[in-house]
């Protein structure tokens, strides 16, 4: 999730992308989508891990950080809408089949994200090794299910 | 000694704002401001690319109003290149921004709006979303809504290509007609949204107007605010979403002055304050005058309520109808109510409705002269739409060769930003009462900028990521001598 066109906010598109057809049986998708739109997105699956960009205080640029549903980023949880724990909620409300969990992966940028369409040199710097370590954790995830 | 309450950030708002509110030492509230604490510069972005670029490129600018961003922009490249889109062209793109219309009207009454009136104001914060308005109405309506806006997604999605982010704008037209094969089900889509806005209207009647509480709250004088108003309105004065010339009321609702888009300069002045990055708009013929309501305000509002106080009326059959039905319950033209900015976007998301349901029956439709390529590179292009916010207007200049030079974008809640900013005053000081104010009566403040569904396209981060309602109380000092949170 992210946006294309605010830079480093943009990681996890970038990541989703490189992510397809590497993992057997699970679909990539990179969206900036938010709300409904990722109920859509959703519904049907078995479980559903999550990629995006945030910020932490005192947080360090390029850190990847494993979360939980409590904690997140704004496009997570976006006022405009549903945050994605209610998407979830509202999904099985509804009766609507919806998955679980599986991980949240937030890789830490910087708090002053301008428009732009190239990562910062950090992040340029340590995508590779972040991506690696995104596709073994969820390889394990999912083979462990 | 003075204190200051702070609603930060606020809720069910997309980006980032927050509310000030400087009691005085009787605890009575002295002033308010809606703050805007970020800039991004999106214009610079643009320049230096291909014009045609731009209908991929702004849409992005934020995921709440993709389509009006790219039919503003497709519309300034119809001038950059001087090229006017075919009858039917103009049909298709009508289509695809009513369905966009809808889909976004009904997200922000039924998750945004719905909250405060079918759950309550003073409801416990985490019952007062769509979960609790489910809860109140059934889950039967719940599946209606996320039926009828994907559905409607999906003509966007047919006609522009992607959705909700469409990539389908050229100059003079569009890349795609639509067929007869494809055409039933658009008109099938487009009736059983006729009957969804309806319904709506008549659950926003049984629901918020058979309250007597309710009622009383949008005709309470907290929630108004006597401004001029702006927007778009066809050759009949009726209401236009995607083209016609800008009309301006005043405060009596006189027409103050209507324009044709491109000379939007000539009338919108932009004024900046210290403690808001927003350009704050105003009409260049009066000149700035401050955060003044009244007759001698040059603030002008945007927005669904300001449509209708605008026009002579809605396009179609059935939304007029509950147009004259609104003002006369609200007691004629112009209506300065706030809240009833609300009844104002069901009417506005049932004349979509209606209108799509002629266009998809229109023989036109599936013409196959869907595009004009006979371009004359102009250099310069305005184009101005009917956002489900407010007016919008994109305007570019090229250099020779078609490469963004300039741009500049007015934008919905810009237009409404100074009049969002007086509203917050007024409720805060019809609502607040010392530093010991209950959290129902800040979501009270709240709802008189929820009403203009105010959106920031910020996508900045932080944790922990929910959007809780702060307040701090700080004395002289600057020091938060309490805070209260949900």
């Amino acid at each position: 999730m992210g946006s294309p066109i605010l830079s480093d906010d943009g990681v996890g598109l970038f990541i989703a992308g490189k992510l397809k057809d590497r993992i057997e049986g699970v679909d990539a998708l990179a969206t900036n989508l938010v709300g409904l739109d990722l109920l859509e997105i959703m519904r049907g699956y078995d479980r559903i891990f999550l990629i995006d960009a945030l910020t932490t205080r005192n947080g360090t640029v390029g850190e990847l950080k494993k979360l939980t549903l409590e904690t997140g980023t704004l496009h997570l949880f976006t006022s405009h809408g549903l945050n994605f724990s209610e998407i979830l909620e509202l999904g099985n409300r509804l009766g609507i089949e919806m998955p679980d969990v599986g991980a949240v992966y937030g890789i830490e940028i910087g708090d002053e994200v301008a428009f732009g369409e190239e990562f910062s040199d950090v992040i340029s710097e340590k995508i590779d090794s972040i991506i690696e370590e995104i596709t073994e954790d969820i390889k394990k995830l999912v083979n462990s299910a | 000694m003075s204190k200051k309450i702070t609603i930060d950030p606020i809720t069910r708002l997309e980006g980032h704002g927050k509310i000030e509110i400087f009691l005085d030492d009787n605890g009575d509230v002295e002033d308010a401001f809606w703050q805007v604490v970020e800039l991004r510069g999106f214009e610079r972005f643009c320049v230096g690319r291909p014009a045609e670029e731009l209908p991929r490129i702004v849409p992005n600018i934020c995921g709440v109003c993709p389509s009006a961003h790219h039919m503003a922009s497709i519309k300034a490249l119809d001038g950059v290149f001087g090229v006017e889109p075919t009858p039917a062209a103009k049909l298709i793109r009508q289509l695809e921004f009513n369905s966009f219309f809808i889909e976004d009207h009904y997200i922000h009454f039924f998750f945004l709006a719905a909250p405060d009136f079918v759950v309550g104001p003073h409801s416990d914060p985490k019952e007062r979303n769509i979960l609790g308005v489910i809860g109140k109405v059934g889950k039967e309506v719940g599946l209606k809504v996320i039926d009828i806006r994907k559905r409607n997604r999906d003509i966007i999605r047919y006609l522009f290509g992607k959705a909700p982010h469409p990539e389908g704008g050229l100059p003079g037209g569009v890349p795609k007609g639509v067929t007869e094969e494809d055409r039933k089900w658009i008109i099938q889509t487009a009736d059983d949204t006729v009957e969804f806005a309806k319904f709506a209207i008549q659950l926003f009647k049984d629901v918020v107007l058979g309250n007597k509480d309710y009622l009383n709250l949008i005709l309470n004088e907290a929630y108004m605010l006597k401004t001029n108003y702006m927007s778009l309105v066809d050759e009949d004065d009726k209401v236009d979403f995607y083209d016609g010339m800008v009309k301006v009321i005043d405060p009596s609702g006189k027409e103050f002055v209507k324009f044709h888009p491109n000379d939007y300069a000539q009338h919108i002045g932009e004024w900046v304050e210290p403690w808001t990055y927003i350009r704050l708009t105003h009409l260049k013929q009066l000149g700035w005058k401050g955060l003044v309501e009244g007759d001698d305000t040059s603030l002008f509002r945007v927005a669904p309520l300001a449509r209708l106080n605008v026009s002579n009326g809605m396009k179609t059959p059935e939304a007029n109808k509950e147009h004259d039905i609104m003002f006369d319950t609200l007691g004629g033209k112009p209506a300065h109510h706030t809240l009833a900015t609300h009844w104002a976007r069901l009417i506005c998301a049932l004349q979509a409705a209606e209108h799509n349901a002629q266009i998809a029956r229109d023989p036109m439709l599936t013409s196959k002269d869907i595009r004009n390529m006979n371009f004359k590179l102009t250099g310069e292009g305005v184009g101005c739409v009917e956002a489900p916010r407010g007016t919008l207007y994109h305007h570019y200049i090229t250099d020779d060769k078609g490469i963004i030079e300039k741009v500049n974008l007015i934008v919905a809640t810009q237009n409404n930003a100074a009049p969002i900013c007086m509203s917050v005053k007024k409720a805060a000081q019809g609502f607040v009462k010392g530093p010991d104010v209950k959290e129902g009566f800040l979501n009270m403040v709240e709802m008189a900028f929820r009403a203009y569904d105010p959106c920031l396209s910020c996508a900045t981060h932080s944790l922990p990521g929910k959007m809780p309602l702060k307040v701090n109380l700080r004395g002289p000092d600057r020091k938060i001598i309490r805070t209260l949170a949900r």
